[in-house]
């Protein structure tokens, strides 16, 4: 029952959203806010019981095994506290705008939200695939109405992408249903049907789940709709998009993956966490040549996602505790360099790193708050980054010392592709473009300053964060290792 | 009993009702007819009329009626401009009122010949329904080919069954079942090319590749309401018709035929979802679609056994409804050529019509929440149930192929529009529209066990 109102109340401020014309922004912040704190209030009662696993679950269809079974342990507990932070910022940072059909957009962004929440709690494979599914269609219709240029073909590209490797996971599901003793996509069931499999087996439903997480997030080669995508989405939509929904692939990893068909993980793991690792690799490489500032997040963000995959999937407490720190703070990361694309690109309408420079000498404040954002991003140590990509390289480097090595690489090749953008549009002269440049407003200020602080103030005491999941970490692990 | 006497009464007061002068009356009274079948059908949720050994209304055909009455009943609301032309009203009517008992012969039917009978009386008032437009072209052209494919394929449909009889000496279905288990030899040759030929009999009706070129003609040249009509009823009744069939021949199909059977599904979903991938005209667009469901349908009731029936039911209850919101919403937008162009900025001009579509693309194309994807997805874990993990592979790419087909109308939509606000949708109409909207959403979450529930205790409740 406790966990009815993390469904309900995104999908009544949906609803409410959408019936109040051009409040709407109010109503669905409020009920982000209202979000929040029934997090929050999870959150107390969860350290103050002993962080007790809570379950609900009713039967839904039963000729078919589905069950309406929700679940929150530690792990559930994080996710659902990064997208109940990232919520409230993603649709405060859209109030600079003012899009057309907004009490639309809201809607359609907290029906995404209470979609992607499911996704998290969901305690039933039929029930996860099914909030997976429905987070898409909203994005979709986001994108495809308010994107930028050509974004008929594009979005249509990532939904068929996204598509080909949910019905592949739908499959891998089915298969383990049919496994199943009593024909149930219980948690449970679907976890002793995988682990009953032979190890061939295991590695094809491993292939097939693998598929979908790995477009998802995107990892290479199958990153093709991420960039064109990010760019093409509006602000709220990509900051959703890298912030929020990303993480139901990394998140289903430890939920839906490992712990499913672990055998299958230790035999072929190896090649999945190749692919991140390339994916991290070329993902920097690119965005060290970019050009566009929009473009250089988004291979940015594959560059990490691809850390937190191959951290993930070493399956070691490191690595997946690192793994969930890291999805936090990339959530809280992307909202600000998203913001900051959005605040220069409304000024200048460009994000092309060359025709800028110099906002710096302009607006000091923007200039200031971009580079502690860098500088999270960058994982230095004090900012939120640090703790999650060192716990992410440990676990790595404990399941393989080459591979973790490489992966090493990545904070290097952030350090220059961030630097680069900071210089190329904070430094130097101030080019035509950022002539006539307008100072923050307050609202952008706010915004800015609160990412600003969750950076800080998760990089210097992380140590209530690692909390929340270590204890049901460790409890996956060792139901694997029996 | 008192089902098919109440849809034939009705049918025949249609024809009186020209010098009764009650042409006003007969749109309320075919829905009332439709809702009294449904009301009778679920009354007796359990019960069983053999009906003089010709037709039985049981668990297996109860369920079938209901789903043809629902969406007749949409049929009759959402396209009931289609009777406005006083001079053919109560002709229009009475035929689709007979075609309509033509479907309740075929669900229900017990006896080979009865069969033939329900398939005859269902497919020739389409046949003049599909020409009902005289002066034009195209619409007789699809008359005339539906016609004589038709016919060819009742032809079929004799010689299968003449095949039969001759193997086991009745045409009763109970009894062949019975008797295939101790056949001689020969026998057993004469019914394996008898279900071979019965089986292609039925797969020109439902459209199953290779057997489906008349259908993108036919659909696309006949009036919108005859196609919406041709689709759903037509298509169910077939089906539920190929259930029964199969069901009764459960254990005497070598597994050369049911290799065979894999490949018409095979076919199907392959040949329907790349060939509507190209298509710019929207008729012609969702007769490849319709083919393509036929392949999922055809795979669903062929590789589940033991709840086939449900899962049918199912499917095409959903297929039924979103079918019927997109041709409505297509003879709203023009009465007939339709090109995809036609519903460009539709959610600028009509949000109703273009939500409409929307839902019944994403239904139709199988995407959570809406009911199409547990359509779709009962296919698939059917089809991984029976060991055929290949067609499943198949069954994805389809939906791929799919989505990419229905989201081109979605896109259209979503551009600016050049012109002017279209007419507004007439009261019923919008209601008509939200109550598929409400079925699409609805039957998935909160009744899709509901519907499931009452299946259940419909198949196994006597």
């Amino acid at each position: 029952m406790q966990l009815l109102p993390l469904l309900l109340i995104p999908l009544l401020t949906a609803i409410s959203a959408y019936f109040s014309g051009k409040n709407a922004k109010y109503v669905a912040l409020g009920g982000s806010l209202l979000n929040l704190g029934y997090v929050l209030f999870l959150l107390y009662t969860y350290n103050t019981t002993g962080q007790e696993t809570i379950t609900f679950s009713v039967p839904w269809i039963p000729q078919l095994g589905v069950s309406f079974s929700l679940m929150l342990d530690g792990i559930s507990l994080m996710l659902t506290i990064l997208s109940a932070i990232v919520m409230p910022m993603v649709l405060y940072a859209s109030f600079n705008r003012d899009y057309p059909d907004r009490h639309v957009l809201y809607a359609l962004m907290m029906l995404m939200d209470a979609a992607m929440a499911g996704s998290f709690i969901a305690a039933d494979g039929f029930l996860f695939y099914l909030f997976w599914e429905i987070a898409l269609i909203p994005i979709y219709f986001i994108c495809l109405k308010w994107g930028g240029e050509g974004r008929q073909k594009i979005t249509l590209k990532f939904f068929l992408y996204t598509m080909v490797g949910s019905l592949f996971m739908l499959f891998a599901f089915i298969y383990l249903y049919q496994h199943t003793p009593d024909k149930t996509f219980a948690l449970q069931a679907l976890y002793e049907a995988g682990r009953s499999l032979p190890v061939q087996e295991q590695g094809l439903v491993f292939a097939g789940i693998f598929l979908a997480f790995a477009i998802k997030m995107p990892i290479f080669p199958l990153h093709t709709w991420q960039p064109e995508t990010y760019y093409i989405a509006p602000t709220p939509g990509a900051m959703l998009l890298s912030g929020i929904m990303l993480k139901m692939a990394t998140y289903g990893i430890i939920r839906w993956l490992i712990p499913v068909v672990p055998q299958g993980v230790a035999e072929y793991g190896i090649w999945a966490v190749g692919l991140s690792v390339v994916s991290i690799l070329y993902a920097s490489f690119i965005s060290i040549v970019q050009k566009d500032y929009k473009r250089l997040i988004a291979f940015a963000s594959i560059a990490h996602v691809g850390l937190i995959s191959a951290g993930l999937l070493s399956a070691n407490v490191q690595g997946i505790q690192g793994g969930l720190v890291e999805m936090l703070s990339h959530g809280i990361n992307s909202v600000g360099l998203f913001f900051v694309y959005d605040i220069i690109v409304t000024r200048t309408g460009t994000s092309e790193m060359d025709k800028l420079g110099g906002i710096r000498s302009i607006d000091p404040r923007l200039g200031f708050m971009f580079l502690i954002i860098v500088l999270g991003v960058v994982a230095l140590p004090f900012t939120n980054g640090f703790v999650g990509e060192f716990l992410l390289i440990v676990g790595l480097f404990k399941y393989n010392q080459v591979l973790g090595a490489f992966a090493g690489l990545s904070i290097i090749l952030g350090v220059v592709y961030m630097f680069r953008s900071f210089q190329k549009m904070m430094l130097g002269e101030v080019k035509d473009e950022a002539l006539n440049y307008k100072k923050q407003t307050r609202q952008e200020t706010m915004l800015l300053l609160l990412v600003c602080l969750l950076i800080v103030g998760f990089g210097v005491y992380p140590k209530p964060i690692l909390a929340i999941s270590e204890k049901s970490v460790v409890e996956l692990l060792q139901g694997i290792a029996q | 009993m008192t089902e098919l006497i109440i849809l034939s009464l009705t049918g025949v007061a249609a024809l009186v009702s020209e010098f009764l002068n009650l042409r006003k009356m007969m749109l309320p009274l075919a829905i009332l007819a439709l809702l009294s079948v449904l009301g009778l059908s679920f009354l007796h949720i359990g019960s069983e009329e053999a009906i003089y050994g010709m037709a039985s209304l049981d668990s297996f055909s109860r369920p079938f009626l209901s789903v043809l009455c629902v969406l007749g009943i949409l049929w009759f609301w959402g396209f009931r401009r289609f009777f406005e032309d006083e001079k053919v009203t109560t002709d229009y009517f009475a035929l689709a009122l007979f075609s309509f008992a033509g479907a309740a012969c075929m669900v229900s039917y017990t006896n080979l010949a009865m069969l033939f009978l329900g398939v005859e009386i269902l497919s020739i008032p389409v046949y003049v329904l599909a020409g009902s437009r005289k002066s034009d072209v195209r619409g007789n052209e699809a008359a005339f080919k539906y016609f004589l494919l038709g016919a060819f394929s009742s032809g079929f449909l004799l010689f299968g069954i003449a095949l039969i009889y001759g193997a086991t000496g009745t045409f009763d279905l109970g009894e062949i079942t019975a008797k295939l288990a101790n056949l001689t030899p020969e026998n057993q040759s004469l019914i394996q090319i008898g279900f071979v030929l019965t089986v292609a009999a039925f797969a020109f009706k439902v459209a199953a590749a290779p057997f489906h070129f008349w259908a993108p003609d036919v659909y696309e040249g006949s009036p919108v309401p005859v196609t919406a009509y041709m689709v759903t009823v037509v298509k169910v009744a077939a089906f539920a018709a190929l259930l029964k069939f199969f069901h009764a021949f459960q254990g005497a199909v070598p597994q050369t035929v049911a290799w065979a059977i894999y490949g018409l599904c095979f076919l199907t979903l392959m040949v329907a979802n790349f060939i509507a991938a190209s298509q710019k005209n929207v008729k012609r667009l969702m007769a490849y679609s319709s083919i393509s469901h036929t392949g999922f349908m055809l795979t669903g009731i062929f590789s589940q056994q033991s709840d086939a029936q449900d899962l049918l039911v199912y499917y095409s209850l959903v297929y039924g409804i979103a079918s019927l919101t997109a041709f409505r919403v297509l003879w709203y937008l023009r009465n007939e050529v339709a090109d995809i162009q036609d519903f460009k900025g539709l959610l600028h001009t009509n949000q109703i019509a273009a939500v409409a579509v929307i839902m019944a693309m994403l239904s139709m194309a199988g995407i959570p929440p809406l009911a199409g994807f547990i359509a779709k997805y009962r296919v698939l874990a059917a089809a991984s149930a029976a060991g055929q993990g290949w067609l499943v592979v198949v069954g994805i790419l389809a939906s791929l192929l799919a989505i990419y087909y229905y989201f081109k109308i979605i896109i259209v939509m979503f551009e600016p529009s050049e012109t002017a606000p279209n007419r507004e949708l007439k009261l019923a109409d919008k209601v008509f529209l939200y109550v598929c909207c409400a079925l699409l959403l609805g039957a998935d979450g909160v009744a899709g066990g509901v519907i499931s529930r009452t299946q259940q205790s419909m198949a196994y409740g006597h």
